[in-house]
């Protein structure tokens, strides 16, 4: 089996063997990176959505280090370490964070949705509820 | 970096809005139809009720209720007493409905959560 993946790591392409004639000479010629593998019992889904190469090996992706679930009530606020380069959506809404952190206070009495995403780390999301004080 | 968490109330202010001008709709139409030709036949019956009332008996004038009365087999006083109890009915709705529909409204507009308006519109009793 080859395994294309692109300068993340992230797996964009597996083919299975047998692999056609002049295909590794077709992907170098792209200058595409690939990985061979034994033609293994694959878990697709996983090997898509939790796994990536790094260091010329198939790994699982991190997991950040994060709560599932927030309680805050009204003019409260928690501190969330993330790794630097994560992005914050709130409720659909993304926000680049500069720091390896960031701040959520609780204004408006309601449940949102965060997500962090920072790859190679799987998306985390947590539903934060806020009360009233 | 500090993040507010905060809602845009907007859309969902606007979902119930709505919400409350067709319930409202509904609850009004347990009183009488909305369509035109229900309007036209209320109108008409009002007419003949008040023409009746001072005392006009005539088939020709009191046509809706003289064909009606003829139809169901009752008597112009049975169905004018019916007519009236309903007509009070509507009289005695349509104020009382359109009351609590701007009442509930200028309440959505004022809420300051999600759930204060989610809380507005489902304790709306229309009865």
């Amino acid at each position: 089996m080859i395994l294309i993946f692109d300068d993340n790591g992230q797996i964009t392409q597996t083919t299975n063997s047998p692999i056609p004639p002049g295909y590794i000479e077709t992907i170098e010629g792209l200058g595409w990176n690939y990985l061979i593998r034994p033609d293994d019992e694959i878990d697709y889904v996983r090997l898509y959505t939790e796994q990536y190469v790094a260091d010329g090996q198939v790994v699982d992706r991190p997991r950040l280090d994060l709560p599932a679930q927030i309680s805050l009530t009204v003019g409260e606020t928690v501190r969330l370490d993330v790794p630097t380069g994560t992005t914050i959506s709130i409720d659909g809404s993304a926000t680049p964070l500069p720091d390896n952190f960031v701040e959520i206070e609780g204004e408006m009495p309601a449940q949102y949705q965060l997500q962090f995403t920072n790859w190679p780390y799987m998306a985390a999301n947590i539903e934060v509820t806020v009360h009233e004080a | 970096m500090k993040l507010n968490l905060i809602k845009d109330l907007g859309p969902l202010r606007s979902e119930k809005l709505a919400q409350i001008d067709a319930d409202a709709i509904r609850a009004l139409e347990r009183y009488r139809t909305s369509s035109d030709y229900a309007s036209a036949v209320y109108a008409l019956k009002r007419d003949e009720l008040s023409a009746y009332d001072a005392g006009a008996t005539s088939a020709e004038r009191l046509r809706l209720m003289s064909a009606e009365a003829k139809a169901v087999g009752t008597s112009l006083a049975d169905l004018a007493g019916t007519w009236r109890v309903k007509m009070l009915a509507e009289d005695d709705a349509l104020p009382r409905i359109e009351a609590q529909r701007q009442a509930l409204k200028q309440a959505v507009r004022a809420a300051r959560t999600p759930a204060e308006i989610e809380r507005i519109v489902a304790g709306a009793s229309w009865d």
